[in-house]
């Protein structure tokens, strides 16, 4: 089917503005491929019949719920830009050493897929030793996908999600099925709570956070403008004084915000809220 | 406007301003502020609140470089409603002005200003003569080839402007002179990209020499894609076509023959592209492994390999049988998933059917959906029914593609007992090859348990003559699930008793009425234009969409009519609708009311109306287009400036 450019704008909007993803420009053909089987599904031969189903029909709302799974592309892996986690664990535990010693540590994973990055996170603080006699850290993890989440509470990896992990790691955290699957030992589940969210809906359940940090990894790149400002505006409500946002390595802040800084940990920039905590 | 502020805040601030006697001052602060989301969305609105003449002084500012960029945009975004003014501003005495409005010309790229630009590829100012040549390459100028050569012997800079332009142009009179400058060492790079963009065939083997040159190497590359981008644009002239595979069955191209066979097994997929064209185009039997090894391979560069093959099968008829009997498996998987094959070819690609390798078999079906078999039947017709689900998958796609009648070894597949995805992976096949076999029992099976398999069956029963589907479809509308498919089968027949049929069921209101409304108008059946204007008042509010969207569809005078009074309702959904009606449907005399729907607040009506009035081509629209150029919604401002371009080539033809 094809997508013109007054369609692509049109449906570009409307899913943007329910789930502030972009679509427009480079990625037409992208979001024609990912649409034509659902548009198909609901007997519509054009992208405009399939639009006014969205918008109009009653049965509307509900797929659209079925886009969330398509929408994104959802390529993850345990320890994905492993550099991240040997800075959270070298430089952002012992910045917050005092304060743990009161309180487990809570941290965000915004945008977590099936669940790679908030169980790296936890087995990163593990490894520093913040675990033992229950787990002193609190991981929240939510994503748009319903079929993510559930996944992520399975906790049932195949071999693409293994790629950067050592065979020490594997031996340790994982159990292999029959199926040639991974499957993440349950004592290394502990601490992390899933969820599904909208980050750019009205209410995400965010609002009352206290992070002391941020994972948010190629997530944002496929944000409009508008919805981009919008979810950082909430990590920053959502964030801690000097708390620590961690984005992918091709989405910056730089000249984009004032209420966080960058800072330079090992080579690679992070960013600090600043500023006073938001309402 | 206040920093502390964050950047959605001052967005907002910014829309109330529009109504603001202050809105210049606002906007050419906004223009300034240090988000990029609020610099974007005032350069937005002021290339649609602000005069030319006004951001033409804001691109003065020497100092401030954020500001200056910013009304650049601006202007760019005005398009041709600028375009007088930074004419004008090209003749400016500062000459930083001259050049950012030559550049945003360039960008603007209109053919009504090519000879303005012309004469400033010779201005004294080299910055600004760059800027003028660059223009002539995005405009595809001719009358600027003689004054472009000339630029061949001036200053490196314009020379390397010079070239790209000459090649962004494609005049084949630029080939020699650029052909005799392929020495010079800094503008070798530059040279052969023009050359293989001009594609002309004169080019090949001096560019083949330097491609073969040990002292060219880095140039190496670049001489492939331009070789390739050759040999692709158009058949070659016989004689230069054999010179060319003279010219790399030579020893002295043995080297050179590595190099292609390295290429081949590379990442870079647009070189690996280059080196299968030359492979293929030269008939370099060594290096046919390599080419279907990446077939194989390489699973996203499969239907390009094949599609290459395919231009080139002459030259490969010859080695079809050496590739698909060769000792590397992946050399003849890859023959069959790319090759072209001849009948002989095809008989070897049956043999594949029965390989012990399951991928083989996949591949060998591939093949025969591309060069469909007879002979093949039986076999594909054994996979479909035993052979694991991605056989059955690849048995179906190439059994869809032989002769209907000749399917009945299919026919076990509809049996009772057979499990569902089998029985609809025939039916998927009798289907696709518009078979009208074994009727009887395909329609038993529209009594199936199972809802794919009553899908699958009507599919195969919508292939039958009208009036013999309207029966079955008569019966499968009380089906709930099935009845949306069976309304959309009924929408691609036309004939008038299908359009009786979905009228009788347009005043029966059920969650089919939305797909039977959509169907009318798909079916553009001027008999259900009072009927839907009927039943409009009844219906829900998403039927109300559909129905107006029909009456665009059906397109009478009367569906005219109808839409032109919804332009009068209150809902802003259906208005759209009518306005794209209406742009659809106009008549000479509806200029006025398109002219009054470009200044409507929904920019889809906007679109429309821009749209339409480009239809209407009708000169008095000219400002009204001119306005909508500057839409701040980029699509509008497109649809205008096509709407502009169609007025002045209308214009040009009857001066």
């Amino acid at each position: 089917m094809n997508l013109d450019e007054i369609e692509c704008k049109m449906l570009s909007d409307l899913l943007a503005d329910r789930f502030g993803l972009t679509f427009e420009g480079m990625r037409r053909d992208l979001l024609a491929t990912r649409l034509t089987p659902r548009a198909q599904l609901q007997h519509c031969a054009t992208f405009a019949e399939y639009y006014n189903f969205l918008m109009f029909h009653p049965a509307g709302g509900t797929e659209l719920e079925q886009l969330k799974p398509l929408l994104t592309n959802n390529e993850t892996y345990f320890f994905r830009e492993h550099h991240q986690f040997e800075i959270l664990a070298r430089q952002v535990v012992p910045a917050l050493a005092q304060v743990l010693k009161e309180r487990p540590i809570r941290i965000l994973s915004a945008g977590c897929s099936s669940g790679e990055e908030p169980y790296s996170i936890g087995l990163t603080l593990a490894e520093v030793g913040l675990g033992g006699g229950g787990a002193k850290w609190e991981i929240d993890a939510c994503d748009l996908s319903p079929t993510r989440i559930a996944q992520a509470r399975r906790a049932v990896y195949g071999s693409a999600s293994m790629r950067a992990i050592s065979e020490e790691r594997k031996q340790r955290y994982f159990v292999e099925n029959g199926d040639r699957q991974f499957v993440l030992r349950p004592p290394h589940r502990l601490g992390v709570r899933f969820f599904e969210t909208n980050l750019v809906a009205p209410y995400t359940g965010l609002e009352s956070g206290f992070y002391d940090a941020v994972f948010c990894r190629n997530v944002l790149i496929y944000f409009s403008e508008p919805a981009f400002h919008k979810a950082v505006s909430l990590f920053a409500r959502a964030l801690r004084p000097r708390g620590y946002l961690f984005l992918g390595h091709s989405e910056s802040l730089i000249g984009r915000r004032a209420d966080f800084e960058p800072l330079c940990l090992e080579g690679s920039i992070i960013y600090r809220r600043i500023g006073a905590p938001g309402p | 406007m206040s920093h502390t502020t964050p950047p959605e805040e001052r967005l907002r601030e910014l829309d109330r301003a529009l109504d603001s006697p202050d809105r210049e001052a606002l906007l050419r602060a906004a223009l300034n502020d240090e988000s990029t989301l609020v610099r974007e969305h005032a350069i937005a609105l002021a290339a649609r609140y602000l005069q030319p003449e006004v951001l033409g002084e804001l691109i003065r500012d020497e100092a401030n470089a954020v500001l200056r960029n910013a009304a650049q945009s601006a202007l760019e975004r005005q398009g041709p409603y600028a375009a007088e003014h930074l004419i004008t501003l090209t003749r400016d005495d500062d000459a930083d002005v001259a050049l950012f409005a030559v550049q945003v010309l360039s960008k603007i790229c209109l053919p009504s200003t090519e000879g303005a630009l012309l004469p400033l590829v010779d201005h004294h100012d080299p910055n600004i003569a760059q800027a003028a040549i660059e223009a002539m390459g995005a405009l595809a100028s001719r009358a600027a080839v003689p004054r472009l050569l000339r630029l061949l012997d001036s200053d490196p800079w314009l020379q390397f402007a010079a070239v790209t332009a000459l090649g962004q142009i494609g005049d084949g009179g630029a080939v020699e002179p650029l052909l005799a400058r392929l020495g010079d060492e800094l503008l070798a790079e530059t040279i052969v990209d023009a050359l293989g963009q001009i594609g002309a065939p004169e080019a090949l083997l001096p560019l083949m020499e330097a491609m073969r040159a040990g002292d060219r190497l880095p140039l190496r590359d670049r001489v492939l894609l331009a070789v390739a981008a050759i040999v692709e644009k158009e058949a070659l002239p016989a004689g230069i076509a054999a010179s060319l595979r003279r010219y790399l069955a030579a020893d002295e191209s043995r080297e050179l023959n590595e190099y292609l066979r390295l290429v081949l097994e590379l990442d870079d997929k647009a070189l690996a592209h280059a080196a299968v064209v030359l492979a293929l185009a030269g008939r370099i039997t060594s290096l046919l492994p390599a080419v279907f090894i990446r077939a194989c391979d390489c699973s996203d560069d499969a239907a390009d390999i094949a599609s290459a093959c395919e231009r080139f099968r002459s030259g490969l008829r010859p080695q079809l049988t050496a590739l698909l009997s060769h000792a590397d498996v992946r050399v003849r998987k890859g023959a069959l998933l790319a090759a072209p094959l001849d009948s002989a070819a095809r008989d070897t690609a049956l043999d594949f059917l029965d390989d012990e390798n399951p991928r083989v078999r996949i591949a060998a079906c591939t093949a025969l959906t591309r060069a469909p078999s007879e002979k093949a039947i039986p076999r594909l017709a054994h996979l479909l029914l035993q052979g694991a689900p991605d056989e059955r998958e690849a048995a179906v796609e190439a059994l869809a593609r032989c002769p209907g009648d000749l399917l009945a070894p299919v026919l076990p597949g509809l049996d009772d007992g057979i499990p569902d995805e089998t029985q609809v992976a025939c039916l998927r096949v009798l289907a696709g090859a518009h078979s009208l076999l074994a009727r009887d029992r395909v329609e038993r099976l529209l009594s199936s348990n199972a809802l794919a398999v009553r899908r699958a069956a009507l599919r195969v029963l919508a292939n039958h003559p009208g009036e013999t589907f309207i029966s079955v479809a008569t019966r499968c509308l009380d089906d709930a699930a099935l009845g949306p498919d069976v309304v959309e089968h009924l929408s691609r027949t036309s004939c008038e008793t299908a359009s009786r049929l979905l009228l009788d069921r347009l005043d029966r209101n059920t969650d089919l009425r939305y797909h039977v409304i959509r169907a009318l108008g798909r079916l553009g059946s001027a008999s259900a234009v009072a009927p839907l204007v009927a039943v409009f008042p009844a219906c829900t509010r998403h039927e109300r969409i559909e129905v107006a969207t029909a009456l665009v569809h059906i397109g009478t005078a009367d569906c005219g009519a109808f839409l032109e009074s919804l332009l009068a309702s209150t809902d802003g959904d259906l208005r759209r609708v009518a306005a794209d009606g209406l742009a659809r449907l106009a008549a000479p005399h509806h200029v006025e009311v398109l002219m009054k729907l470009a200044a409507d607040s929904d920019w889809v009506v906007r679109n429309h109306a821009a749209w339409g009035l480009g239809r209407l081509g009708n000169p008095i629209s000219r400002t009204t287009l001119l306005v909508l150029a500057r839409d701040v919604t980029p699509v509008v401002a497109r649809a205008a400036r096509a709407a502009l371009a169609k007025l002045d080539a209308t214009a040009e033809g009857q001066g």
